[in-house]
């Protein structure tokens, strides 16, 4: 890697998720960033968007919740499967499209059924360049989940939290996820979800550059440790990323819902964003993070900087 | 295997950054980078993205498709182990730009 200091371009941002990604990589955890041209058929892909690489347990988590019921499938990501989402940030819309184009095509060489987004900026911008056309069907991950549902059931056991869920409805997909999350939750025994009113989040998910305002974000939190909530449930990597923090200063969890459907399946995890985020300190990040990237030939100044942009924006 | 060394124009019409030119029927990026010039594949090999519009480091460009890094000092190095990008031998005779193309 080579140092740079560049705030905001697709270098150093795709330098970061690769970056970031490989140091927060849980044990075990593998995907491909290209799919080879003789690649035996994968009925399910799952497509790891560029900013979940920094939240790596929850593609990790969703492979393993997918075993659980027999379902395997391949994990393909990298900044080489990039939706586009970052070339439409910068307002090249034929970088925008090449890139999406190259992202679809390239989950066919699977063969798959089904495409599993966990990322709904991916799932816009797939949308807009005609992924629909594909051979395959692509779809949040809720969907397959709702789908197998009975399956999932069958192998819950409880969980004894209190949660609120966090939430995202500006259009239908966006509706339909928070639906999705809403009734796995539901199905998992002994969580008691709770009646909040100030959780819902701005646009389609907490993105890093329009966050949910802080006033709201700490009703969110205040009205949930009122209500003596266990834990904040969150639909996208994006929201758990923004909220995580919060633990510090209102003593409840954030949890990804996959976390929670973890819990219920019998998968234990670990949360090396959350980790890194809650040591509330990037010279502390740096320190944990030092055994890792000297291993790997990581350059200091850069991962400082790539720990700030990832973990601390 | 051979070379001809193609006039690609003065070299006055190649300031600092990256200026894409036909060659024959060979489309390349010649970059004036730090003073110093070169002339390499106008599309990644990773997934042919448009190296005109590449971000520029000192000697480094990276594709804008994925960021796939290339140290044109380095004679085209891929900086993460990947596929490496084409370069072409660059000669300046007074004031004219050559650059090397395989024939």
């Amino acid at each position: 890697m080579m140092a740079t200091d560049r705030p905001f371009t697709y270098t150093t941002m795709f330098e970061t998720v690769r970056g970031i990604g490989s140091l927060l990589a849980p044990d075990g955890f593998e995907y491909l960033t290209e799919i080879p041209l003789d690649a035996p058929a994968s009925q399910l892909v799952i497509h790891l968007s560029c900013m979940a690489h920094y939240t790596p347990q929850i593609p990790h988590l969703a492979k393993q919740i997918l075993q659980k019921i027999g379902q395997d499938c391949l994990i393909v990501g990298g900044p080489e499967n990039c939706c586009g989402e970052l070339h439409k940030h910068f307002k090249d819309a034929e970088l925008e499209k090449q890139t999406a184009r190259i992202a679809m095509f390239g989950f066919r060489r699977a063969k798959p059924r089904k495409v599993l987004s966990i990322c709904p900026d991916c799932d816009e911008v797939f949308g807009a360049h005609g992924v629909e056309r594909q051979p395959y069907q692509h779809t949040n991950i809720s969907e397959l989940f709702i789908e197998y549902l009975s399956e999932l059931k069958a192998r819950m056991r409880p969980v004894k939290l209190r949660i609120v869920p966090h939430f995202h409805t500006i259009n239908a997909a966006r509706q339909r996820d928070a639906d999705n999350m809403l009734t796995i939750l539901r199905a998992i025994p002994g969580l008691d979800i709770l009646p909040a009113q100030h959780a819902l989040g701005p646009g389609i998910h907490c993105q890093t550059l329009h966050p949910m305002p802080r006033e709201d974000q700490a009703r969110m939190f205040v009205e949930a440790s009122g209500l003596g909530a266990d834990a904040i449930v969150v639909p996208y990597h994006s929201c758990y990323r923004q909220h995580c923090k919060m633990q510090i200063s209102h003593g409840v969890t954030v949890h990804h819902y996959f976390n929670i459907l973890a819990m219920a399946l019998g998968i234990s995890f670990s949360e090396p964003f959350k980790e890194m985020r809650l040591l509330d300190s990037v010279d502390a990040v740096v320190e944990a993070l030092r055994p890792r990237f000297e291993k790997l030939g990581y350059d200091e100044k850069l991962v400082r900087a790539q720990i700030t942009r990832a973990i601390f924006c | 295997m051979s070379h001809n060394w193609i006039d690609a124009g003065r070299e006055a019409q190649f300031p600092d950054g990256l200026h894409p030119v036909l060659l024959g029927k060979k489309r390349v990026v010649i970059a004036r980078l730090e003073g110093r010039l070169y002339a390499f594949d106008a599309l990644c090999p990773h997934a042919q993205g448009p190296m005109e519009k590449s971000e520029i480091e000192g000697s480094i460009v990276s594709c804008p498709l994925h960021a796939w890094r290339y140290d044109l000092q380095l004679g085209g190095k891929e900086l993460h182990g990947y596929r490496d990008l084409a370069t072409y031998e660059v000669r300046v005779t007074d004031g004219q730009v050559f650059v090397a193309i395989e024939s």
